[in-house]
């Protein structure tokens, strides 16, 4: 048995009907949150579903968080940034190789889209984290700073460093 | 928020919707804890379901490679459909046709192509081509890894055009016979992109292009600066003791060159805290792990952010009776001093690298 938010035990059946509606809410917002990220349609269908596997198996944790949701972006966030680093520490060193220049279901055909789509993969996984939290999802830097188990200055600085790197890449373009 | 230029934020808004308005791929969307019922069996499968996820996620770069072994089917991986119907974009990298090596017009200017031109040394200088030709062979010296800057015109999806390596000095990594498939890292038709690859032992490379006769074409290749340095052995030290037995597997390879060093790579055995080490304002730092089982049951070792300052990742090595490891970051967002703490049972032998830099 386990407990929901507001402290109600949930049956077994009960509980599996709470993770699927979480689950079906969230998907589709975990899958834009990491593909902004990871900007790679494969790696971002392994993050979501490890985030989901991750809560299935922690739904105590999930559960009684204040906000399920939060908890959710918070691992899938995390999950997409030690991805990264998992494949490249096994030596993988295809991070340009699936980045460069992107699946075919990319969005967007117009040049301004194909531009930022070029300028924002240059940037650092918690820059894009930073930049898509914040501008793509409307969170605040505290916010953000609790989802990338960081400080608000460090946000700021990924955010800063994003934008001016974006800026450049694009003036050159 | 740092204040950014209207424009700008209009862009990133405009491409920020876009990413979600993207459709929720179906095995995601038809992912239900329920079907995973009886629970412990279920459960297990679905473990196993989630691992070979990640092996798939690994295993699709090497998609590629093993598409080289297998020229029927699509060469496009599992999850994206070569049917996507995605507007056609400007090809931006068309090289004019023309004998030899007359420089070719582009649309955009090859500027956008090549937008990041790398340095050299060049193993292979840009050069035009059609349709299939094998390059001529380079020697990659040990260490250096293989990077490519290639362009053509629109490519059929259908077809297996690809940019292939072979010969002995292809690092280890890409395999015997790696073929790079066009198709699988362009939008649309669109034909431009590039890959760099880790180092390898060195040695002869062919690079072969492969394409349609009526696909043109340039590719650029270069040496990727070496980010393999030699482990040293352990000397003598507080922080480095002799390892007996075999070595513990180093799973994330030495600092990248350039990147300072914090904890140098230190072998141990049991619990033991590091020495402290003053952090950089706005740095990460990256800790790796790597751990040998003394026994055949699963053990494992753990690094602690054992300073609360330090905001970053519990970095766990999984021994599975004889090798594992694991590799974490994080940072204090200010100037600190950080102490780690290795945990492990005291028969445990690690090693660990902690360095400043990286993503």
């Amino acid at each position: 048995m386990i407990s929901s938010a507001a402290g109600v035990e949930l049956s077994d059946p009960a509980r599996e009907q709470a993770f699927d509606e979480i689950a079906g809410l969230e998907s589709q917002r975990l899958f834009a949150v990491a593909l902004s990220i990871l900007r790679d349609e494969g790696e971002t269908e392994d993050a979501v579903q490890e985030t989901l596997v991750r809560a299935w198996r922690s739904q105590g944790s999930l559960f009684r968080a204040d906000s399920p949701s939060r908890w959710l972006t918070r691992v899938c966030v995390n999950q997409c940034i030690s991805r990264r680093r998992y494949l490249r520490s096994r030596g993988w060193p295809p991070l340009h190789l699936s980045e460069r220049p992107g699946s075919s279901r990319d969005p967007g055909s117009s040049a301004d889209v194909i531009d930022m789509d070029r300028a924002y993969r240059q940037l650092s996984l918690k820059q894009r984290a930073a930049i898509t939290l914040t501008y793509g999802h409307g969170f605040s830097v505290e916010e953000c700073a609790a989802l990338m188990s960081c400080r608000p200055g460090t946000v700021r600085t990924h955010v800063a460093r994003g934008l001016a790197t974006l800026r450049k890449e694009l003036k050159d373009a | 928020m740092p204040e950014v230029d209207s424009g700008l934020e209009t862009s990133l808004r405009s491409f920020l919707n876009e990413i979600k308005a993207q459709p929720l791929p179906r095995p995601l969307a038809d992912f239900e804890a329920a079907s995973m019922r009886p629970r412990r069996k279920a459960l297990n499968l679905f473990a196993g379901a989630a691992g070979v996820a990640v092996i798939a996620a690994s295993v699709a770069v090497f998609a590629i490679e093993l598409n080289g072994h297998h020229n029927t089917g699509s060469p496009i991986p599992g999850g994206q459909s070569a049917a996507t119907p995605t507007p056609e974009p400007t090809p931006p990298f068309l090289p004019s046709p023309g004998p030899g090596q007359v420089p070719p017009r582009f649309s955009p200017p090859a500027g956008q192509v090549f937008a990041q031109l790398p340095h050299g040394p060049w193993l292979i200088p840009k050069t035009y081509g059609t349709g299939t030709e094998t390059l001529p062979t380079f020697t990659l010296p040990p260490n250096e890894g293989i990077g490519i800057e290639y362009g053509c015109t629109p490519i059929d999806s259908k077809t297996l055009d690809s940019i292939s390596f072979s010969g002995n000095g292809v690092p280890k990594v890409l395999g015997s016979d790696f073929h790079f498939w066009l198709s699988q890292f362009s939008i649309g038709n669109r034909c431009s992109g590039g890959i760099e690859t880790a180092g390898g032992t060195g040695g002869p490379v062919t690079v072969r292009f492969t394409a349609d006769p009526s696909v043109r074409w340039v590719i650029l290749v270069y040496e990727v600066p070496s980010k393999a340095q030699v482990i040293p052995t352990p000397a003598a030290a507080s922080t480095a003791t002799s390892y007996p037995g075999p070595t513990p597997p180093f799973l994330g390879g030495p600092a990248p060159a350039g990147d300072k060093v914090l904890i140098p790579v230190t072998y141990g055995t049991g619990p033991v805290t590091l020495p402290s080490f003053t952090e950089t304002p706005n740095e990460s730092v990256q800790i790796e792990l790597g751990c040998l089982s003394t026994s055949p049951s699963v053990n494992s070792v753990t690094v602690n952010d054992y300073d609360p300052a330090f905001a970053g990742d519990t970095v766990a090595g999984q021994c599975f009776g004889g090798s594992g490891g694991g590799i974490g970051s994080g940072s204090t967002g200010f100037s600190g001093t950080v102490t780690m703490k290795v945990q492990a049972a005291p028969t445990e032998k690690w090693v660990i690298l902690v360095w400043e830099g990286g993503p």
